[in-house]
């Protein structure tokens, strides 16, 4: 709770401690809960092929298979489909993070005709299933000369399509005090210096959550990949992975080993933004 | 000259194909040959392709989708070619079935290069442990009922057998040997008629049914914990299992772990034995230049010459075309495995019978088996609806054959005149509607004028659609069309095999049985908003909460909220085991609660819990699946609750520790009304994505929604009746029937969120 800041008095240390207590225990419980599909997949990944389906399951294999990761990157070029996925996923991200910015702030803060209307339009476009515009979309990037090459992954994000992300930051955006605007529109500001020098930086927590759920949305694409692409060279991690998975010839092993070789980027990436899941520093000095 | 070939598989398959594509090369200096690489649904890639004419020139096949897109013209007949070459190819040295196999109503749409029969993979520890001598080479079904029996225990003195003989089911791999091995058969010789009610084809689906309820030699639903074949084998769960071919190949890959062997099929009563046998081939796509066709089956020809065979041979995939290569470069003695067992299952096995629309018949057949296989039909029940089922599909596909006879398609001008209409009406019913409201939308002008009149109001309006513009941009590239194209295709019927012009326009058919005249739609709605009701909420709670506890200030709090997140950034496979193990009903810890709750019960009273099936149990299907969509509870949901977390300025919460504010009064009055913005976004992307609910379903009961339809979502349902039964007209106007209960929903909510949405930012407007 946000109030552990405050200096409690004498009686209260004691229930306070016991709190504590509490929330640490939960901490401690859910986390052996959640971590369990990222130890089943480092255990798995050190395994040979028998022992990942053994009964009672073995979590501590007795010789580690350290070469399935070395073999991994032996039977495919999954260097290149990791550099294909920063690639990609670079971006589109950044596309993705740019364009909601400016059209979530125009429907959050701007006043204009009709902004309500299409602000439904663009809710709406999340409601058709995706299994009916598919051909349609798969036809448009087909005329556009777009098939075998990345562009179809990465454009569409720089034009704010991925409506999840733009209502997100109209939600926050709507959330910071009018105040500090409207005192930057006296001095002069411009609307696009008020967004990036005022609303970004206040809404910096809901920033970086788009750019975590973007960033692993983007790193664990596989349909678009899959319906774009041929030219395996072109291949993203995501897909990598698939070439280990087949029906007719499934490798549990490499295919948890390439997990894990794809999940290290995103818990790096997810441990370190968390320096900027801080509160908006700002926002305490204008209510004084 | 550039070609273009592609083909599924795994990096094995990729492997052997680039090899073999070097070999062509260097023969052929003149030719590239680009490989195209699908490690995943690679049907759902291939149709894509065909029907937007941009597959790739070289068409890896599978014998089971060959026919319906030979039927439809996409693929180039090789039948002159053949006989041209007859001796080239040696075709005197092809094993039998392998030509037949893609030949489909007179039209050769491809050439076979790898054979796949069905033989018996067994334990060999099982047998051991229980003392059984493994299979002879002329066994009977009999005899493999008898063994089945005996290597069927109950290892833990439950009373219910946990380790079983065999896994046979009502599946098509499964049925078809036995219902060949007992003389009877599933469709006609030339499949255009089913023929499965026989008394041959019922006695032998009676002793399927007898090996599983009344000796219980193979698993009920609920006990097999729906594991893969080999698995079911590798950890000693099933004795004996059929399987294709491929089989041998990945226990060869595995070293150490339980001995197998491999068995030929036993013979049926009469002394019949067939088994199934599929294989793989080549097509060529027949929209390309002539000048390619040719060159492509010099690739063919290549490829089904004796020494490409013989380096696929020895690489143990699956059987070569040439009976003198398998011999002598298949049949390999140093190996484990006895490849002479598939060459043999070669000799007497059998194609499945194919139709243009196989998906769709298969499903005819298997289903009313679905109620047989937990022991609410007798066979003889579903026989007879398979039976009928499967005549149904047939003539309406042989119909559709003889109206188009099987030519070239060509494009509809009805189809065409179709779209106009629909534009027409569409444009006529905003007109009429603007004509309607023009008053209302004269007053509405009037007054944006005055509001938005000042220098102020009309700069700021001017950014507001600056920068709505590229969403807009965006809208209009890459929406507007896939939206008013599906609005065509739900007016229209249309096989989302044929090419997209070739569609008819039917009106508001569609919609009119949608809504009147498919039960199915209110079930899968229902299960839908059952499901919805129920998840979206209990997740919206499970997430604040977790993300309140994420927004305390404890050390580390970092690696909480990583290993927080971890569930939703795994996924997949990691994921499915730990969900298999939690439901399963024999050992998983759900079912150990329920016993353990049991055991102090039996203390007390002579009440017990019932021990569950989970998803298996119709009953309980949903509820499961409710539980494990709250999986995802710490996924994005929480991340953007502990974000608006975030935004609540601590000053407020100070002024309330001033007050002496207890943190229940803190909780509603500060950290809920402030995290109402967030509350609002999670509730509907919650609804958005829970009413569109899939995968979830997909992944744990496939795609035909669970006993009685039970797991019958909406998407899964529109999912069959696109692909499945070949109706995307149907499945469009269903997605927009969604679309709308979606809109309204969301309409509603955003009505209702004016209520308690409480945004900091427009308090003073």
């Amino acid at each position: 709770m946000a109030d552990a800041t405050i200096e409690m008095k004498g009686g209260y240390k004691l229930r306070r401690r016991i709190e504590m207590g509490i929330v640490y225990l939960a901490l401690f419980l859910l986390c052996s809960i959640f971590i369990l599909p990222f130890l089943i997949t480092v255990s798995d990944s050190l395994k040979r092929f028998h022992e990942i389906y053994a009964v009672p399951r073995i979590w501590i294999p007795k010789d580690p298979q350290w070469n399935n990761f070395i073999d991994i990157f032996r039977v495919l070029p999954f260097h290149l489909f990791f550099i294909n996925s920063c690639i990609i996923t670079f971006f589109a991200l950044t596309g993705k993070i740019l364009s909601s910015c400016i059209v979530g702030y125009s429907f959050a803060r701007l006043r204009w005709p009709g902004r309500d209307f299409l602000f439904l339009v663009l809710l709406s476009t999340m409601m058709l299933p995706q299994q009916v515009t598919m051909i349609p979309i798969f036809l448009l990037f087909n005329k556009l000369g777009w098939i075998n090459t990345w562009l179809p992954l990465i454009v569409p994000m720089w034009f704010g399509v991925n409506v999840f992300n733009v209502f997100l930051l109209r939600q926050f955006f709507k959330t910071i005090p009018i105040d500090l605007e409207d005192a930057a529109k006296i001095d002069g500001c411009s609307y696009f210096r008020i967004l990036t020098q005022i609303m970004i930086p206040l809404a910096k927590p809901a920033v970086v959550t788009l750019g975590v759920l973007g960033f692993v949305s983007l790193w664990k694409e596989f349909m678009g990949p899959l319906i774009y692409l041929s030219d395996y060279r072109l291949y993203p991690i995501a897909m990598g992975i698939w070439m280990f998975q087949t029906a007719q010839s499934a490798q549990p092993h490499y295919v948890m080993a390439a997990s894990l070789v794809s999940l290290v980027p995103v818990l790096i990436l997810f441990f370190s933004a968390q320096r900027y899941f801080v509160k908006g520093i700002v926002l305490s000095g204008m209510k004084g | 000259m550039k070609l273009t070939f592609s083909f599924w598989g795994s990096y094995l398959d990729l492997e052997m194909w680039r090899n073999v594509i070097d070999r062509f090369q260097e023969e052929h200096p003149e030719v590239t040959i680009d490989p195209e690489y699908s490690p995943g649904d690679y049907a759902q890639k291939l149709r894509l392709r065909l029907i937007s004419n941009t597959a790739s020139d070289l068409i890896l096949m599978d014998d089971e989708s060959f026919p319906g897109y030979s039927e439809r013209g996409y693929l180039v007949d090789l039948a002159a070619l053949l006989e041209r070459d007859a001796e080239d190819l040696n075709l005197d040295d092809f094993l039998p079935t392998s030509l037949e196999s893609f030949n489909f109503r007179g039209v050769q749409g491809g050439m076979p290069w790898g054979g796949f029969p069905v033989l018996m993979f067994y334990n060999k520890d099982m047998f051991d442990a229980a003392g059984v001598p493994y299979p002879e080479d002329d066994w009977t079904w009999e005899d493999f009922r008898v063994i089945a029996r005996k290597l069927t225990r109950d290892t833990d003195g439950n009373g219910v057998p946990d380790e079983f003989g065999a896994n046979v089911g009502f599946g098509f791999l499964d049925m078809e040997p036995v219902i060949w091995g007992f003389g009877g058969d599933i469709l006609n010789e030339d499949s255009t008629r089913a023929v499965i009610d026989s008394p041959e084809a019922l006695e032998a689906l009676q002793f399927i049914y007898d090996i599983k309820f009344e000796d219980h030699s193979t698993a009920w639903m609920g006990e097999s914990e729906g594991m893969a074949k080999e698995v079911e084998l590798l950890t000693g769960k099933v004795g004996m299992v059929m399987s294709g071919w491929y089989l041998a190949r990945q226990l060869m890959d595995i070293k150490g772990g339980m001995r197998w062997g491999i068995a030929p099929m036993p013979s049926g009563p009469r002394g019949d034995r067939y088994t199934r046998v599929s294989w793989d081939g080549i097509s060529i796509n027949n929209a390309i230049s002539d000048e390619k066709k040719a060159m492509c089956w010099e690739f063919l020809k290549f490829l089904l010459r004796e020494d490409t065979q013989a380096f696929i041979a020895e690489l143990g995939r699956s059987v070569p075309v040439h009976r003198t290569v398998a011999e002598e470069h298949f049949v390999q003695p140093e190996t484990p495995v006895q490849e002479e067992l598939a060459l043999e299952g070669i000799d007497y096995g059998k194609l499945t019978p194919v139709t243009a629309k196989y998906d769709q018949l298969k499903n005819a057949i298997q289903r009313p088996f679905k109620e047989v296989e937990i022991g609410l039909k007798t066979p003889e029940e579903a026989v007879k609806l398979a039976e009928q089922d499967a005549n149904a599909v047939l003539q309406a596909e042989l119909e559709r054959w003889l109206l188009s006879q099987g030519g070239v398609p060509k494009e509809n001008p009805a189809a065409k005149r179709a779209f106009s209409i629909g534009i027409g009406v569409f444009l006529a019913g905003l007109a009429v509607l603007l004509v309607l409201l023009r008053k209302r939308i004269f007053r509405r002008l009037s007054l944006a004028r005055q509001e938005y009149g000042g220098n102020m109001a009309r700069n700021e309006a001017f950014h507001g659609y600056l920068f709505a513009l590229p969403w807009f941009t965006g809208f209009m590239i890459f929406m507007a069309y896939p939206f008013l194209f599906s609005i065509v295709l739900s007016l229209s019927s249309w096989d989302p095999y044929d090419p997209v012009s070739q569609r008819t326009f039917v009106g508001f058919e569609n919609f009119r049985q949608a809504l009147f005249h498919d039960p199915l739609i209110w079930k899968a709605l229902w299960n839908t908003f059952y499901f919805a009701g129920f998840a979206i909420p209990l997740s919206l709670g499970l997430s604040l909460g977790l993300a309140m506890l994420l927004n305390t200030k404890v050390k580390g709090i970092g690696i909480y909220r990583t290993i927080f997140y971890i569930p939703s950034i795994v996924g997949g496979v990691a994921t499915a085991v730990i969900w298999a193990y939690i439901f399963n009903p024999t050992f998983g810890p759900l079912t150990n609660l329920i016993r353990s709750m049991n055991g102090v019960l039996a203390n007390f009273t002579a009440a017990r819990l019932p021990e569950i099936q989970w998803i298996a149990d119709p009953a309980m299907a949903k509820p499961s699946l409710i539980l494990m969509s709250l999986w995802g509870a710490g996924g994005g949901g929480m991340l953007i609750f502990l974000a608006g977390l975030q935004g609540i300025p601590d000053t407020y919460y100070e002024a309330a520790d001033i007050d002496g504010a207890s943190r229940m009064r803190k909780f509603w009055n500060i950290t809920l009304p402030l995290l109402t913005p967030t509350i609002y976004f999670n509730l509907i992307i919650g609804m958005v994505n829970g009413l569109q609910v899939f995968m979830e379903a997909f992944v744990m009961v496939g795609k035909d929604g669970g006993i009685d339809n039970s797991l019958l979502f909406y998407m899964l349902y529109l999912y069959r009746t696109a692909f499945i039964e070949y109706r995307m007209g149907y499945a469009s106007a269903m997605a927009w029937i969604l679309f709308a209960i979606i809109l309204v929903l969301t309409l509603f909510v955003a009505r209702w969120s004016a209520l308690w949405v409480y945004y900091e930012g427009e308090k003073k407007r």
